[in-house]
């Protein structure tokens, strides 16, 4: 037996051990995905419906190779994913790999729409806070964990639309911050371990472990990095506008078109963009005002 | 185009609502479309399968207060937009 792990409503039985993620201890009854070291082949059984430099995919396999860091990962209808074992050899490389650019692809093969947000739990259920890259997701999810809300996943936010409600599962328990963020929240970082060589990125776990099953989503922040110094919160109210933010944040959307699953992932963001809306347009630098900032949101969250 | 020609919605799109507009996508280009009040109102009444513009029109003309004849002609320019964006289909 390998490595248990549960992560966007996966339980994954895993041949390699998954970096940042904590193993199961008790047995599952029985298992979604496995993770196994094997021969991944050369090119896809079916034809491909995407193709570009080092990745095709159709409705049931995908393929991921990069033959100069020494990569190559072959995923069978989104329930096993071989790790090719001539190219197993850094299982920290791999694992980077695996809880993104493949396992992003388990999930659209899932009809499970992955999310570029993060999300922590209020009352009144989960809030995403969606954006680009650098507009401060992790640092404000981290923030609000700070305040005690529970995180409930940083950075990728698996999104599942079923009788019309919008549910996310949970992500694996721990963010990835930048330095500057650390420095707001007051982290001591030599502690911590760093995401990738020459980033100057970090992981902090979170406080607890959420509750492995779908929660309902109530809203989303729509984060926007600011030009000045102000902290400005609007909502966004019309529908037109808040399914073209959604369309954005979705991770790797030309995933849906290889893989065959634009159906789920039209009603996944159609279905997002009829929950309420917040754009919040933070500082371009916080310069001491970054408490104030998490407390506007957390006054708005606990509304 | 006409007050004789079919309307029909197009294969290949997936639909839904939001607020009360309905929104599609066409599976073959990606794109998003979301149409208006009365747009709605004639998508809703393709549900059942191909209608003439004429039968649309005597359907819609009740609920708005607008002349016939301009609804005719309302209802061929959203028409003929449809088919451009790959929604719908006309038989002349």
């Amino acid at each position: 037996m390998g490595y248990l792990y549960q992560i966007y409503g996966l339980r994954i039985d895993s041949e390699l051990p998954l970096r940042t993620l904590t193993p199961e201890s008790a047995p599952f009854e029985a298992c979604d995905l496995s993770i196994r070291v094997g021969e991944a082949p050369a090119k896809l059984e079916a034809p491909p419906l995407f193709e570009c430099p080092g990745l095709c995919m159709n409705a049931g396999e995908f393929l991921y190779f990069d033959e100069k860091l020494g990569l190559r990962f072959y995923v069978r209808a989104g329930r096993e994913i071989v790790v090719d074992k001539n190219y197993a050899k850094d299982t920290d490389k791999i694992s980077l790999y695996l809880l993104g650019s493949i396992l992003g692809a388990v999930l659209y093969m899932r009809g499970i729409i992955p999310l570029h947000a993060s999300a922590v739990l209020t009352e009144k259920g989960a809030v995403l806070i969606a954006g680009v890259s650098g507009a401060g997701k992790s640092t404000l999810a981290h923030a609000l964990q700070q305040r005690g809300f529970t995180a409930l996943t940083d950075d990728v936010a698996p999104v599942h639309v079923s009788g019309g409600e919008v549910r996310i599962y949970p992500g694996y328990g721990e963010f990835k911050l930048w330095q500057d963020s650390l420095d707001n929240s007051a982290r001591q970082s030599q502690a911590l371990s760093r995401v990738r060589d020459c980033f100057d990125k970090y992981y902090v776990g979170f406080r607890e472990k959420p509750e492995m099953k779908p929660y309902p989503v109530r809203g989303i922040y729509h984060l926007v990095p600011g030009t000045d110094t102000r902290i400005r919160m609007e909502d966004v109210t019309q529908a037109a506008e808040r399914l073209r933010i959604v369309n954005e944040c979705v991770f790797r959307p030309f995933y849906a078109a290889g893989l065959a699953r634009q159906k789920e992932q039209f009603f996944a963001t159609v279905g997002l963009a009829s929950l309420p809306m917040v754009t919040v347009t933070r500082p371009a630098r916080f310069d001491g005002a970054f408490d104030q900032y998490v407390r506007l949101i957390e006054e708005d969250l606990r509304k | 185009m006409n007050e004789n020609s079919i309307v029909s919605r197009a294969p290949d799109l997936f639909h839904s609502y939001l607020e009360k507009d309905a929104v599609m996508m066409n599976v073959k280009t990606g794109h998003y479309f979301r149409l208006n009040e009365v747009g709605t109102r004639i998508w809703d009444l393709l549900e059942g399968g191909p209608l003439g513009v004429g039968i649309l029109a005597d359907r819609i003309l009740p609920e708005f207060s607008v002349a016939r004849e301009q609804l005719v002609a309302d209802i061929i320019a959203f028409v003929a937009k449809g088919r451009e964006q790959g929604i719908l289909d006309i038989r002349e």
